[in-house]
C-alpha cells in the first residue's frame, strides 16, 4: 500500500466518532446566543432564537448507576434506564387523554435497538394541578467507553393518559418546566401515494410537522406541517412552479432555491396555514398533481 | 421572529454537517477542543449568512472553507504565542484506525509541520485536488505542491522500517 493510501485510510472518520457524546446544537446554541450578544452592538445583527429547539441527545456513557428494569415485555437482555431526554412539545389527541410527545433521539424512529439507539419510554405522575411526563432512554448495557454519534433524530411517542388533562398543567420531567400543550385536530391525509408508512410527528409550539415515509432505493419524505396561517408562506426565495386551489383556497406549489430537492405546496384555510413537502435523497421528489392531492384529501 | 422552518432546516444542515467538520478540526489540529470549537465556530458564521449560504449549490463546502480560514488564522497566532512561549501544546492522545500501523502514521503526521500537515489533510482527507487546496490556503500552487512532496517525503521515511518489518514476519508466517 502506498502512503497516500495509508494516509487516506487513516485519516478516515471512524465510524460513530462525531467528536462528542450529547448536545452538540445545545453547545451550538449557547455559542450563537454568546457572538450574537457581541455582534449586535457592531454590525446590528439581529437573531431571534426560536425557544424549544434545544437538542438533547440522551447521555449514553457511562451507564453505571442504571436501574435495572424487569423487561418482561420483550426477549433479550433486561434493559437500563440511561437517562431521560427533555422533550419539545406536546399535541393533544382523544379529547385530552391522549399525548403525542415530540423530542430529539439518537436515533431514528423504528431503528433496531442498540447502544446507541435506545428505547423512548414515558412515565407520567399526576397530580390535582399538574401531570409531569418524563421521556427516559433505556438501553441493554452499553460496553464501557461507548462514543455515539451526536446527530439528534426527531422523534415522537404517544402516551396515553390515566386521565384527561382537563386543564393541569403538563410539566417536562427532566427539565422541571410547564410545557404549552396544543391541542388542534390535525386532519389526517385520506390519499397517500403508494407505499408511504407513518414515521413521527415533531410538535414546536403550535406547529406540528408528522412525516411519512418510504423506501424505494432511498428514502422518500413526505412531511404534512399544520399551524398558524404563517406556514402558507412561501420559503426564502421560493421558485414557484404552479398556483393552485385546495379546498377553494389558493395554493402554491414551489421549491427553494438551490438547498434541496424538495417540493413543498402551501395554503391557508382561514387562521390554520398547511404545508405539504416531498424530498427525495437521490430520486425526485413527487410532481405537484401528486401534492394537491394529498392537500385534498387532507380532511 | 425567524419563521421556524428556517431554524429546522439549519438544524438538519448542522446535524449533517458538525461531524464531518468535527473530524477536519480534528485531523487539522490534532485536539478534540480545538476541533470542537473550529466546528462550532464555521456554523455560527454560517448561520449569521444562512439566507445566501442555503442557496448555494454545495453549502458545505463554504462551511469548510470558513473552517479551514480560521484554522490559519489561528495557527497563525499560536506560532507567534508559541514563538514567544517558546513551546507548542501537546497533540492530544488518540488512537487511530488501523492498528499499530495507523499508530505509527499518525505519530509521524503529528511531527509534520501545521502547513504540511493541513495539505496532506485537505488532499487525501477532502480529496481536493493540489490547485484547490492552493485557493484554499492562499499558497501559490509551488508551495503546495512542494509541501505536499516534503510531507509525503517525511512520512514515506518514518513508515519505511516498520512497513518492510511487517512484509518479512508476514512471510515468515507463511
Amino acid at each position: 500500500m502506498t502512503v497516500e493510501q495509508r494516509l487516506k485510510q487513516a485519516f478516515e472518520r471512524p465510524e460513530g466518532e462525531l467528536g462528542e457524546e450529547d448536545g452538540a446544537y445545545d453547545r451550538f446554541l449557547r455559542h450563537r446566543r454568546r457572538r450574537a450578544r457581541r455582534a449586535t452592538a457592531g454590525a446590528g445583527v439581529a437573531l431571534c432564537l426560536v425557544a424549544g429547539l434545544a437538542l438533547a441527545a440522551p447521555r449514553l456513557l457511562p451507564a453505571g448507576g442504571g436501574v435495572a428494569s424487569g423487561g418482561q415485555d420483550r426477549k433479550g437482555p433486561p434493559l437500563v434506564r440511561v437517562g431521560t431526554v427533555h422533550w419539545q412539545g406536546a399535541r393533544l389527541e382523544a379529547e385530552g387523554r391522549r399525548l403525542v410527545v415530540s423530542f430529539i433521539g439518537g436515533a431514528p424512529q423504528g431503528a433496531k435497538l442498540g447502544p446507541c439507539s435506545p428505547l423512548y419510554k414515558d412515565e407520567t405522575v399526576a397530580t390535582d394541578d399538574a401531570v409531569t411526563l418524563t421521556v427516559s432512554a433505556w438501553t441493554t448495557r452499553p460496553l464501557t467507553n461507548v462514543i455515539c454519534a451526536g446527530v439528534g433524530y426527531a422523534r415522537s411517542l404517544t402516551v396515553t393518559l390515566p386521565e384527561p388533562l382537563r386543564g393541569r398543567r403538563l410539566v417536562d420531567g427532566a427539565t422541571g418546566r410547564t410545557m404549552p400543550v396544543v391541542d388542534t385536530a390535525l386532519r389526517q391525509p385520506s390519499y397517500l401515494p403508494a407505499g408511504y408508512r407513518y414515521q413521527r410527528e415533531e410538535v414546536d409550539n403550535d406547529v406540528s410537522r408528522r412525516t411519512w415515509s418510504r423506501q424505494s432505493g432511498s428514502e422518500e419524505l413526505l412531511d404534512v406541517t399544520q399551524g398558524g396561517a404563517a406556514l402558507a408562506r412561501l420559503g426564502y426565495r421560493p421558485v414557484v412552479l404552479q398556483r393552485t386551489t385546495v379546498h377553494g383556497a389558493a395554493a402554491t406549489v414551489w421549491k427553494s432555491r438551490g438547498f434541496d430537492d424538495s417540493i413543498c405546496l402551501s395554503w391557508a384555510e382561514g387562521a390554520t396555514g398547511f404545508r405539504i413537502c416531498s424530498l427525495g435523497s437521490t430520486t425526485a421528489p413527487l410532481p405537484p398533481a401528486e401534492l394537491v392531492k394529498i392537500g385534498e384529501g387532507l380532511r | 421572529m425567524r419563521v421556524g422552518g428556517t431554524e429546522v432546516e439549519f438544524r438538519e444542515f448542522f446535524a449533517s454537517q458538525y461531524g464531518r467538520l468535527y473530524w477536519l478540526g480534528h485531523l487539522l489540529t490534532g485536539d478534540r477542543a480545538q476541533a470542537e470549537d473550529l466546528a462550532q465556530e464555521a456554523l455560527v458564521r454560517a448561520w449569521w449568512t444562512w439566507a445566501r449560504v442555503r442557496t448555494l449549490d454545495r453549502p458545505e463546502t463554504y462551511v469548510r472553507k470558513v473552517l479551514v480560514n480560521r484554522h490559519r488564522s489561528l495557527l497563525r497566532r499560536a506560532l507567534l504565542e508559541a514563538r514567544h512561549a517558546r513551546r507548542t501544546r501537546p497533540e492530544e492522545a488518540y488512537l487511530p484506525a488501523g492498528g499499530e500501523d495507523g499508530l505509527v502514521l499518525w505519530a509521524a503526521v503529528q511531527r509534520l509541520s501545521p502547513r504540511q500537515r493541513a495539505v496532506l489533510v485537505l488532499r487525501y482527507h477532502e480529496d481536493l485536488t493540489e490547485a484547490e487546496v492552493a485557493r484554499l490556503l492562499r499558497l501559490p500552487l509551488g508551495t503546495v505542491k512542494t509541501l505536499a512532496r516534503r510531507g509525503l517525503a517525511k512520512l514515506r521515511a518514518e513508515l519505511a522500517p516498520p512497513a518492510q518489518d511487517y512484509v518479512r514476519s508476514a512471510q515468515e508466517d507463511q
